[in-house]
C-alpha cells in the first residue's frame, strides 16, 4: 500500500516515512496542503496520513475539498488537538479515523492496514491471491496451509506486487520500496530478494516480464 | 470594622434617642410653662374669689372691728383634675395687721408687694403669691401657693413621659435590629450568593437584579469577573495551543524511537536515533521557551541589579552564538555602553528571542548585528523580513509567518514583547536597506 504523509513537523514525517516502510507500506511525504493536492492529484495512494494543523490551510478543508470533489480515498487524521469535540468535527469532515499525537507508529500501520482491507472489500486481514496469502500485521506469507517466513526486505516486495495482484508492476516502483530503506540497494538488489522469493514460493508465483517488471501469478496449492 | 446592621443599629438608636430626648426636654419646658400659666390664673382666681367672698359677707364690718384672728378663713385645698393642692390665703388690714389666714400656712406676711403676681421666700420654701387690694374694705388678701407643690406637678408629667420611653425603648432597640437586618437582606443575599459560586462560575452578577445601592458594586464586580473570565479564556487558549505544540514534537520523537527500535542496525537506526536527540534537543527548548513566556508575563521582577545594556547585549549575543555558528551567520555586537537597565534579566530574555529570530530568518553567510545605543537595542537581519500582512501578528503567541524561512515556535516575539512591556519598554518592526528586518527594544 502506498501511503500520502501530510505532515509539517520534520520529524515527525521523517518518522512516520520509515516507520511505515518498516510496516510494509510504501509512502511520500508531503509538508503544505498544496504540495499534498499536487501529490494526491498523480495518484496511486492507497491511503492518506493527514495533520491537521499545516502551515498553509487546515488539514481539514484539504479533506473536505477532496470529499467534495468525489476522491473516497481512505484518509486518517493526526493531530494534537483530540478533545472529543475535535475527533468528532475530523470525522464529520469526511476523514475515516482519527489518532491523537502522540500516537503509537504500529497502531497507525494496523489502522493503515484495516483501512486498506476495507478499500479492498474485505474484512479478513489476509491479503489472498490463489494459494497465496500474506498476513500484513505479521508480515509473513502462506502458501496454502504452510506458513513461509520472510525477510522485511521479501515481504515489502511481495507486498508490493500483492497491491495489485495479476497486474505487471513496474521495476521502479518495487525498486522504490527497496530503496525507501535509505541503504545502498545494489543493482541487481531487486534480482536477489526475487530469487530468494521464488525459492521459498515455488519458481513460477512471480513473472518477469523483460524491460518491464515483475507480475504476481496465481498458483494452485 | 464593625459590621453594617451593628453600624447601622447604633446610628439609628443614638439617633431616635437623641430625638426622643430632646422631644422630653421641650416638652417639659412647654408643659412647665403650661402648668405655671394655668396655676398663675387659678391663683389669681382664688385671690379674687376670697376678695369678692369677703364683700359679699359684709365682714368689712368685722375688720374694721380690728379684731385679731377673729376671721376664720377655710382651708384651701383645691382639688383640681385630680390634683390636689394646697393654697395658702391670708387677708391684711392696710394698716399691716393680720386680719386671718389659711390654716397650714407661714405666719408670716406672703409678700410685700404690689398687687398681682410675686414670688417670696420663707421658712425655706419658695412661694408663689398673687396680691388682692379690696379698696371697699381696705384689706389686701395674699394668695401663695408653694413652688415645690408645682415642681411635684411638673415632676408628674415629666415622669408620665418618660416611663413609657423606658418602657418602649427596648422595643423600639429590638425593632430598629430587626429592621435594619431585614433592610440589609439584599446585602447578605448577595454575598450568599457570591460565596457559593465555584470557581469556575464567572457570570456576571448583575444579572440577578439588584437594589440601586449596590449596582455600583456589583457593576465593578462584573467587570474583575469579565477580565478574569478573558484572562482565564486566554490561559486556556494558551495551554492548549502549548499543548498543540509539544504534543507534535513527541509524537516525532515516539515514532523515530518506534523505529530506532524495530529497525535492523544500520542506516534507517542511526537516523531515527539521530533525529530523536535533535527532536528532544528542540522540545527542550520550546519547554524552555514556554517557561520564559510564563515567566515574562507574570511581570516579577527577575532580578534586582541594574546592569549596563552593552553587558547585558555581550551576554544575550553569546548565548545565540552556537545557534549563530550552525546558521553560518555572523553575529556582531557594536555601539556604545548604552544605559542602565532595573532588571537586567528580563531584558536580556527579550533580546535573545529576538536575536534567535534574526539568526533564524537570516540566510548562511550573512550578518546579525546588534546594536546598544542611549535609547535601547536594535537587532538587524538581512534575511526576506517581517511581511506587512504578518506584522500585526508577529508578536502573537504560537504565530509563525507564512514566509517564514524554517518554522520557529512562534513565541520568540512573543516573548520579547510581554518581557519589554513588563519593563516598560517597546518592540518596533521596520524594514532594513536594502533587504532584512530591523528590530528595535525601546525604552
Amino acid at each position: 500500500m502506498r501511503i500520502l504523509i501530510v505532515e509539517d513537523d520534520e520529524t515527525l514525517a521523517d518518522g512516520l516515512a520509515a516507520g511505515l516502510l518498516l510496516n510494509g507500506f510504501s509512502t511520500e511525504v508531503t509538508t503544505t496542503c498544496a504540495d499534498a493536492d499536487l501529490a494526491f492529484q498523480q495518484g496511486g495512494f492507497a491511503a492518506v496520513v493527514l495533520d491537521l494543523m499545516l502551515p498553509d490551510e487546515s488539514g481539514l478543508d484539504l479533506l473536505a475539498r477532496w470529499r467534495k470533489a468525489g476522491h473516497h480515498i481512505p484518509v486518517i487524521l493526526l493531530t494534537a488537538l483530540d478533545a472529543v469535540a475535535d475527533r468528532i468535527a475530523g470525522l464529520d469532515r469526511g476523514a475515516d479515523d482519527y489518532l491523537g499525537k502522540p500516537f503509537d507508529l504500529d497502531e497507525l500501520a494496523a489502522r493503515l492496514r484495516a483501512i486498506g482491507r476495507r478499500g479492498e472489500g474485505r474484512a479478513e486481514p489476509l491479503a489472498r491471491y490463489g494459494a497465496l496469502s500474506l498476513d500484513p500485521a505479521q508480515q509473513t506469507a502462506w502458501w496454502g496451509e504452510t506458513q513461509i517466513t520472510l525477510s522485511r526486505r521479501e515481504y515489502a516486495l511481495l507486498a508490493a506486487l500483492m497491491d495489485r495482484p495479476g497486474a505487471i508492476v513496474a521495476r521502479a516502483t518495487l525498486e522504490e520500496r527497496l530503496y525507501g530503506w535509505h541503504d545502498g540497494v545494489e543493482s541487481n538488489a531487486l534480482e536477489v530478494h526475487v530469487h530468494k522469493l521464488r525459492a521459498k514460493l515455488g519458481p513460477q508465483v512471480i513473472r518477469t516480464v523483460r524491460g518491464v517488471g515483475y507480475q504476481l501469478q496465481k498458483g494452485a496449492s | 470594622m464593625t459590621s453594617l446592621r451593628m453600624r447601622l443599629f447604633a446610628l439609628l438608636l443614638l439617633a431616635t434617642g437623641l430625638i426622643w430626648l430632646s422631644a422630653v426636654v421641650w416638652l417639659q419646658y412647654s408643659t412647665k410653662a403650661q402648668i405655671e400659666r394655668v396655676l398663675d390664673s387659678r391663683l389669681a382666681e382664688a385671690g379674687h374669689m376670697v376678695s369678692s367672698l369677703l364683700s359679699d359677707q359684709g365682714l368689712a364690718h368685722a375688720v374694721s372691728l380690728d379684731a385679731e384672728g377673729s376671721l376664720s378663713l377655710p382651708d384651701f385645698r383645691v382639688i383640681d383634675g385630680g390634683i390636689e393642692r394646697q393654697l395658702h390665703c391670708q387677708v391684711w388690714s392696710m394698716r399691716g395687721t393680720l386680719l386671718g389666714q389659711s390654716g397650714g400656712g407661714p405666719a408670716q406676711r406672703l409678700a410685700q408687694s404690689e398687687p398681682g403676681f410675686s414670688a417670696s421666700e420663707m421658712d425655706g420654701g419658695k412661694w408663689r403669691v398673687y396680691t388682692v387690694v379690696n379698696e371697699a374694705l381696705g384689706v389686701e388678701i395674699v394668695v401663695g401657693e408653694s413652688y415645690a407643690m408645682r415642681e411635684n406637678l411638673v415632676a408628674d408629667v415629666r415622669a408620665g413621659l418618660i416611663w413609657p420611653i423606658l418602657v418602649i425603648a427596648p422595643l423600639l432597640a429590638a425593632a430598629i435590629w430587626l429592621s435594619a437586618g431585614r433592610g440589609l437582606r439584599p446585602l447578605q443575599q448577595f454575598a450568599s450568593a457570591l460565596a457559593a459560586r465555584d470557581e469556575g462560575n464567572l457570570d456576571p452578577v448583575a444579572e440577578t437584579p439588584l437594589p440601586p445601592e449596590m449596582r455600583p458594586v456589583g457593576a465593578a464586580l462584573d467587570g474583575l469577573l469579565a477580565r478574569l473570565a478573558q484572562a482565564r479564556s486566554r490561559e486556556r487558549d494558551f495551554i492548549a495551543y502549548a499543548a498543540h505544540e509539544l504534543k507534535t514534537p513527541l509524537a516525532g520523537i515516539k515514532t523515530q524511537a518506534q523505529v530506532a527500535r524495530s529497525a535492523p542496525p544500520g542506516v534507517v537506526q542511526d537516523n531515527a536515533l539521530e533525529k530523536l536527540t535533535g527532536a528532544v534537543d528542540r522540545t527542550g527548548r520550546l519547554v524552555g521557551q514556554l517557561l520564559d513566556l510564563a515567566r515574562a508575563e507574570d511581570g516579577d521582577a527577575l532580578s534586582v541589579r541594574s546592569e549596563h545594556l552593552d553587558s547585558i547585549a555581550r551576554r544575550a549575543c553569546d548565548d545565540a552564538q552556537d545557534l549563530a555558528q550552525r546558521k553560518g551567520v555572523t553575529l556582531r555586537l557594536k555601539g556604545s555602553a548604552g544605559g542602565v537597565c532595573t532588571d537586567p534579566v528580563q531584558l536580556g530574555v527579550a533580546l535573545r528571542n529576538v536575536v534567535e529570530n534574526a539568526l533564524h530568518a537570516a540566510p548562511a553567510g550573512s550578518v546579525v548585528s546588534v546594536l546598544v545605543s542611549d535609547t535601547g537595542l536594535e537587532v538587524q537581519d538581512q534575511g526576506a523580513g517581517i511581511a506587512a500582512d504578518d506584522l500585526p501578528h508577529v508578536t502573537q503567541r504560537f504565530f509563525t509567518g507564512a514566509g517564514a524561512r524554517e518554522k520557529g515556535s512562534g513565541l520568540g516575539l512573543a516573548i520579547a514583547a510581554a518581557a519589554l512591556n513588563k519593563l516598560g519598554w517597546r518592540l518596533e518592526f521596520c524594514p532594513a536597506q536594502p533587504q532584512g528586518q530591523i528590530v528595535r527594544l525601546l525604552r
